[in-house]
């Protein structure tokens, strides 16, 4: 007999059922990927806003700058669903005038700043899947003079799912990296985005189960499997008596007494609270409701 | 001695399956003669003359050149004679069937462990055991207590019983089983137990052949220790399962006393499978007649590392592409 043989198809019978499941999801995984890539090309369905989402109206980017910036928002709505648009202005905004020309509620800065956002997007009519509250985000960066702020303004999707603490994790973002150059701190605001929105983030089972759990339960498998017995033992205390018991001459259990004691319980109580939080939104003069934030520079 | 067949002058064995004598040859049964043929100087099988190797202990063997089985007479009788002997109830095609079914979900012994080549390698050997009777007496005196504990409020109250217990009691084991065989090891052969006695006979050496067999490697008196340990350890068990439902007990008196004890001789019936593998043996028992198996499968690191290796990788593949799934759905 060719034992070599013989143990190959034991070990193939042993993981034909494994085999299969795995074929299976990888056909699965192969057409899910497939429909994603396919279907993720044709999604966007407003054909409204303009193909424009870079407008460096204060010139502080290069030409190279600005290309960059582009392919790298449109690589990035392509996997997050969402427009993305960076504006540099270099004009005042704070005042009675900035406040009358944007409709602002108040001449401060923060307002107009919001304001401006919020009618830029929906002047455009930018929004991945629709120009009215469509989903996606426009980031406004005003650098004049003592004026210099960063307003973030969300709509659709993104308004529902960043939070202002998410807004101020943008901010952040962009304040940390704007020293070294405002093209890396727009870059790093648009992969913060990116990571924030793509649904590979995080994954659904996380990277460290994927990495344990099979190494556990190999080893587990490998400790069961190798564990033997030479036999339990069958034999009971009675198995040479006749009968399995013994002989009771005499058996007695007679009660003499008894003792109580006593101890007092110490109690103890506790309490717990709870803490939650939340955020608001806004509307802009078109009536599309917005949320978001912003920082002076 | 040996048996042979009166038909065909083959050698007749005794057949666990149709429990007598039969003769592989001609198919007879019942058609045995016992033939009383010296071994002479125990080294020349008297059916073909062809050269045996005995050992010190042998009492039943198979002559290597003739395949007949041999019974020394000077060691199975007079001093030597066994009193009873529990014929084999489990032919080989039973015992390999048990092996096999035991070992086949052990996914990591060597391909051939189990192969029909190596299991005929299976050895039915008569084990010498002591059989030991003891008529054994407990006087057990103890302070016993039972505690309640309950709350009222905010009071906790223990209550504790006590409790004179007495236990008088006789205990008679019989035919304790001790092997009297020096190559098989104690452990085992006490693993190996129980037999079921009911089976047993008045010792016939046709039972022995077509087996192995030894005489006593060593007399009574010298496993008289071991026997008296286990049966003190049993005395002990069954007084202790008397004395259930205390929380504690305080001992006052506690006397074992054995008042009579004597011993037999007799022949169990014990299966042996010697598997060698990466320069090891590893020795397997099979009880004759209950068919209970005491024994470990050597492990085959290679099917270690390919079998966990394959459960790893199937299960990170099964883990990344539900993961590529989920992320794409």
């Amino acid at each position: 007999m060719d034992y070599k043989k013989e143990a190959g198809k034991q070990y193939v019978k042993y993981f034909f059922v494994w085999f299969i499941i795995i074929g299976i999801l990888a056909v699965t995984a192969a057409v899910v990927v497939g429909m994603n890539v396919i279907l993720s090309k044709r999604s966007r369905s407003n054909t409204d806003a303009p193909d424009e989402r870079v407008y460096d109206y204060a010139g502080i980017l290069s030409e190279d700058q600005k290309e960059a910036l582009r392919t790298q928002i449109a690589r990035t709505e392509q996997r997050v669903h969402l427009d993305i648009v960076l504006v540099t202005l270099n004009q005042p905004m704070e005042g009675d005038g900035p406040m009358r020309q944007n409709d602002a509620v108040s001449p401060s800065l923060e307002d107009v700043m919001e304001a401006y956002a919020d009618n830029f997007w929906d002047d455009s009519g930018y929004g991945y899947n629709k120009s009215f509250e469509g989903d996606g985000l426009i980031l406004v960066d005003n650098v004049y003079e003592d004026q210099g702020y960063w307003q973030i303004s969300t709509s659709g999707e993104a308004e529902r799912q960043l939070s202002s603490g998410d807004i101020n994790r943008l901010l952040d973002v962009i304040e940390k990296n704007y020293d070294s150059s405002p093209f890396r701190a727009y870059s790093e605001f648009v992969d913060a985005v990116s990571v924030k929105f793509d649904s590979r983030n995080p994954a659904p089972i996380p990277y460290g189960m994927i990495l344990l759990i099979p190494i556990v339960s190999a080893l587990i498998y490998a400790f069961v499997n190798s564990r033997q017995k030479k036999a339990e033992d069958t034999t009971t205390a009675g198995t040479y008596v006749p009968g399995g018991r013994p002989v009771m001459n005499s058996v007695r259990d007679d009660f003499t007494h008894k003792t109580v004691t006593q101890r007092h319980i110490q109690t103890s109580s506790g309490g717990g609270g709870h803490s939650g939080g939340g955020g608001g939104h806004h509307h802009s003069r078109s009536g599309a409701s917005h949320g978001g934030g912003g920082r002076r520079h | 001695m040996i048996f042979k067949c009166k038909n065909c002058g083959g050698n007749t064995v005794y057949s666990p399956e149709k429990h007598g004598m039969y003769c592989p040859f001609c198919d007879s049964e019942g058609s045995h003669e016992r033939t009383d043929d010296s071994l002479g100087d125990l080294t020349v099988c008297p059916n073909c003359g062809g050269e045996i190797k005995l050992q010190e202990f042998t009492s039943a063997t198979r002559c290597p050149s003739c395949d007949c089985y041999l019974i020394l007479n000077e060691r199975v009788e007079g001093e030597y004679a066994p009193r009873f002997i529990l014929p084999f109830q489990l032919g080989k095609e039973t015992c390999k069937q048990r092996i096999r079914e035991k070992f086949k979900k052990y996914r990591f012994a060597p391909t051939d462990f189990l192969a029909e080549v190596r299991l005929n390698e299976m050895q039915g050997v008569y084990v010498p055991f002591w059989l030991y009777d003891y008529n054994a007496h407990w006087d057990y005196r103890a302070e016993g207590t039972k505690v309640r504990v309950w709350t009222s409020g905010d009071t906790e109250y223990t209550e504790t019983s006590y409790y004179d217990v007495e236990r008088d009691m006789d205990i008679q084991f019989r035919q304790m089983p001790v092997d009297a065989s020096i190559q098989m090891p104690d452990d085992v052969m006490d693993l190996v137990e129980p037999f079921d006695y009911e089976q047993m006979v008045d010792f016939s050496p046709e039972f022995m052949s077509g087996f192995y067999a030894e005489k006593y490697n060593m007399e009574a008196a010298s496993l008289e220790e071991r026997a008296k340990k286990k049966m003190e350890e049993d005395a002990r068990q069954l007084l202790n399962n008397t004395c259930t439902g205390y929380s504690t007990l305080r001992v006052k008196i506690r006397d074992l006393s054995v008042k009579d004890s004597q011993s037999d001789f007799g022949l169990l019936p014990v299966w042996r499978y010697l598997y060698q593998y990466g320069g090891q043996s590893y020795p397997f028992y099979v009880n004759g007649q209950t068919g209970k198996i005491v024994g470990e499968a050597p492990l085959s690191m290679k099917k270690v590392w390919a079998y966990s290796g394959t459960l790893w990788a199937c299960l990170t593949a099964i883990l990344v592409l539900l993961q590529v799934i989920l992320v794409y759905i």
